[in-house]
């Protein structure tokens, strides 16, 4: 099938963009149900609106946070006795707060300001007794390094917010390497911000049930470090329920807001938007049935045994845009890299095949699906063509066009104890044809990786910034080990 | 309904893995795993073998009774006593990513006013090889030891601590050399691969470790770390030193700092290692008083010479400790007492935690255990 511009009416083609949406309003559904052939008794009930939303974690997440300084006023020693002290603390508080409330976390202000070691004692005690999920330190005198030493061996993850002027190198060296800390030397509130996500990340991990759709039997386990509830359940049940799926008035409206949205519709017809749209509700199905949060499923499997007219890339591209990660081909640590990047920075990551190209030396990221919110999930969308599932020619897929010069950050988790972590640059995108392979396809010019075929992984979740230093620090506050594809290529050694 | 589908399921693999159940066995399980069982007389029984815990100071234990709790977790719980020394054994399904662990935790409690000396003997199958933390059947690591608690073993003049697979014929060594370079253990995971050797009290040694890579071409993913001790912390990347096939040996000066009686020889993951799975092929040690040349010592010319000379993975190698039970000595103060965990792989194949190393905690497992089991009964039926 040729690739065709539907922006306006072509006439050369089974549905053209136009002739879509006109349909969608409403003169169609009597095909759809003949297509879509569900079973009638149960229209009603597997009809049900269910809200994508509600499947992301919401946890209860409390911080405190805590001053510690010398007795102001202050004469001599950094921060100066020019700083305004009292300003900047409740300007800084100011700014925790509303930080905390974008991020959903609950903040607990500890007042007064903890300015001699009586008092740093009596708070770690209260500390004790309280357990919060997290302790948020803001150092405001250059002198009192150690009695931040003391709150953090308190035994509860600590954030560190010293703004220039409280910290020399020194002082920061050791404490912001260690396990269980994160130190932020700035000026930049945002990253008291993105700690504050780090915390609810893990939280919303551990209250997360990862639906894996595979083989043919039922079980449920917990994965280490992360508390993730994995629970398998045989593969037949999507394409079961996919059967019995009626075509909704929610199914339409994905459809045709999907073809609204695309920039082109290339291989898909009708029957194959409004499948994609049933295979989204019974996914949204499966889940509160099985009350999961997270879903992957042997999709390839699906498609190579032909028990599914479409596979899932649709939906899982609506999953990843609203924050509920879908992931492919029951791969376990994709999803929980998904995952990752979806409760860490909130915006999808984008599993992916890694492809080399040797002559320009850059990794292509490829698969058939990618959530288009990639700047945010309250961002505005990259564009993106509605194509078929490349390796089938099947139902609907994504082909979403990254934006250039986008610098990105790739991750993988290996097993729950062990994280891969890279970063680059987008180059371009591919277009099948003339390549083959997926239909979203990105060319990443590689960071610190000299020979792009020696980037590590497979399936790594790629997403929009340089989050480096993020992620690690994330990975240092609960123990995550973190590994770089090799910098060097390797030489050939002497005989 | 689940509950009873789960019981269904968990008494049909109960039929054909163990034809001998009697009627009083308990089950352990969790949903959708394949059950263990605990008999009358407290003994676990996994598809690897059977574990029992036996107080055999004071002697004259008699079981007291046996219960088998549902909720929040299907346990069995054996109470043994003699004396005023009691033994409440607990034993859970935890399920552990990725097929589940048995936790077997061992209570014992002194109930006298006075201190008192007790013996807890672990009894495993005979051929299990336990190293200081995980025992291992069959290259498979099936027993987790308490973290903390060391048990009283005889140990042998030297051998490897435990926990790593002996792969032989796995290297592909190029060139003349010692023919003990084709085998190797792997510490798989990135369990660091220890050997202790017997020495006079504070002596001094000279120790040559061959290595020789044959899985990675590139450099930079599988570096080392290897500690002997009186020798300086040392690297080595074997790509990076001698190339994919290449044998090569590393010399050290070690010296029994600790005076223990006992040289230790220490090869664990790098901290940038990709891959940490560690590997070791060749250990020699030497009298201090002869002259050591690394290439005759690649070669195998030097063997001769060696005070030890270990093939690392290969068929004379040995683990440090005997085979046979493991005693716990507790000493329990008055009204006091001490409890040890142990983990138990599960059928299904999966291997236990190493508790050196995992993150999971007592506490952390059983509430792993009830989160799923309460999950799976909120579930709706399908």
């Amino acid at each position: 099938m040729s690739e065709h511009t539907h922006a306006e009416s072509c006439g050369c083609c089974s549905m053209s963009r136009r002739c879509f949406l006109a349909a969608s309003a409403g003169t169609l559904a009597a095909p759809w149900l003949a297509v879509a052939s569900p079973r009638r008794g149960d229209q009603e009930d597997l009809g049900e609106y269910i809200d994508l939303a509600g499947f992301r974690p919401k946890p209860k997440v409390r911080i405190t946070s805590v001053v510690v300084r010398e007795k102001p006023p202050y004469w001599l020693g950094w921060p100066g006795t020019a700083y305004d002290v009292e300003g900047h603390r409740e300007e800084y508080a100011r700014a925790f707060s509303e930080a905390a409330k974008r991020v959903g976390v609950e903040l607990r202000r500890e007042v007064p300001p903890l300015e001699n070691d009586d008092a740093v004692g009596t708070f770690v005690k209260k500390l004790n007794s309280e357990k919060p999920d997290a302790l948020l330190v803001h150092v405001q005198h250059l002198y009192v390094w150690r009695r931040v030493d003391t709150l953090a061996r308190a035994g509860v993850p600590t954030i560190i917010f010293a703004p220039i002027g409280m910290a020399f190198t020194p002082h920061v060296r050791e404490i912001s390497r260690r396990p269980g800390v994160h130190v932020i030397s700035s000026l930049e509130t945002g990253a008291v911000e993105q700690a504050f996500r780090l915390i609810r990340a893990k939280h919303q991990l551990e209250q997360t049930r990862l639906l894996v759709l595979a083989g043919d039997q039922r079980h449920e386990t917990v994965l280490e470090r992360l508390g993730t509830k994995i629970r398998y359940i045989p593969r037949s049940a999507l394409h079961k329920l996919f059967e019995r799926m009626p075509v909704t008035d929610e199914v339409r409206e994905v459809a045709k807001k999907m073809g609204q949205g695309a920039r082109k519709i290339v291989e898909p017809a009708l029957d194959d938007l409004l499948n994609a749209g049933r295979s989204y509700i019974t996914a949204k199905r499966l889940m509160r049935d099985e009350s999961s949060n997270a879903i992957t499923s042997d999709c390839l499997g699906m498609v190579s045994a032909k028990t599914v007219p479409t596979p899932p890339c649709m939906a899982a591209a609506l999953f990843q845009n609203a924050g509920v990660t879908y992931g492919c081909e029951a791969d376990l640590f994709a999803a929980i890299s998904l995952m990752f990047v979806s409760y860490l920075f909130d915006r999808p990551g984008f599993q992916n095949d890694p492809v080399p190209e040797t002559v320009r030396n850059l990794l292509i990221a490829a698969h058939c699906t990618c959530g288009t919110r990639l700047n945010g999930f309250d961002q505005p969308p990259e564009p993106y063509i509605l194509r078929s599932h490349s390796e089938s020619d099947l139902g609907v897929s994504m082909q979403v066009l990254w934006r250039e010069g986008q610098p990105v950050t790739l991750v993988r988790f290996q097993n729950p104890n062990e994280l891969i972590l890279d970063t680059g640059t987008v180059v371009g995108n591919v277009s099948t044809p003339p390549a083959g392979g997926c239909r979203t396809s990105v060319e990443i010019a590689m960071d610190r990786v000299e020979d792009a075929r020696d980037v590590l992984g497979f399936h790594q979740a790629v997403f929009y910034g340089d989050h480096r230093r993020d992620v690690e620090a994330f990975c240092q506050m609960y123990g995550v080990r973190v590994i770089n594809s090799p910098e060097k290529a390797p030489r050939r050694a002497n005989a | 309904m689940k509950d009873a589908r789960h019981l269904m399921i968990a008494a049909a693999t109960l039929a054909l893995m163990a034809p001998s159940l009697a009627g009083s066995d308990l089950l352990l399980s969790s949903p959708g795993l394949t059950p263990s069982k605990v008999d009358s007389e407290g003994v676990v029984h996994e598809d690897w073998g059977t574990v029992a815990l036996r107080i055999r100071e004071p002697a004259g234990a008699k079981i007291t009774g046996q219960r088998y709790e549902q909720d929040p977790v299907p346990t069995a719980i054996t109470t043994v006593a003699v004396g005023s020394v009691t033994l409440t054994q607990t034993a859970y399904r935890a399920p552990v990513w990725p097929r589940g662990v048995d936790v077997l935790t061992a209570h014992v409690r002194n109930t006298a006013d006075e201190s008192i000396a007790a013996c807890l003997d672990v009894i495993v199958p005979e051929q299990m090889t336990v190293g200081e933390s995980v025992g291992m059947l069959h290259d498979r690591a099936v027993l987790g030891l308490p973290k903390g608690a060391t048990p009283v073993r005889e140990a042998r003049a030297w051998g490897c601590t435990g926990g790593v697979v002996p792969m032989p014929g796995w290297a592909r060594p190029k060139g003349q050399c010692d023919p003990a370079f084709r085998n190797i253990s792997a510490g798989m995971g990135g369990v660091p691969i220890i050997y202790r050797f017997a020495v006079p009290e504070g002596s001094k040694r000279t120790v040559v470790l061959g290595f020789c890579e044959s899985h990675w071409p590139s450099a930079g993913i599988r570096p080392l770390e290897i500690y002997v001790e009186g020798a300086a912390k040392s690297e080595i990347d074997p790509i990076a030193a001698w190339s994919q096939h290449r044998p090569g040996c590393l010399r050290f000066d070690a010296a029994d700092l600790d005076r223990d009686g006992r040289l230790q020889v220490v090869v664990a993951p790098h901290p940038k290692a990709s891959d940490r799975n560690t590997i070791l092929n060749v250990i020699w040690v030497f009298s201090p008083d002869v002259y050591v040349d690394t290439r005759d010592v690649l070669h195998g010319k030097m063997t001769p010479q060696a005070e030890y000379y270990v093939d690392v993975g290969g068929e004379k190698d040995q683990l440090l400790y005997q085979l046979g039970k493991l005693t716990y000595k507790l000493r329990l103060d008055a009204s006091g007492e001490q409890e040890l965990t142990f983990f138990l792989a599960c059928p299904g194949g999966s291997a236990v935690p190493n508790p050196e190393t995992t993150t999971w905690t007592p506490e952390s497992l059983r509430r792993a255990a009830e989160d799923v089991r309460a999950g799976y009964q909120a579930t709706k039926p399908e």
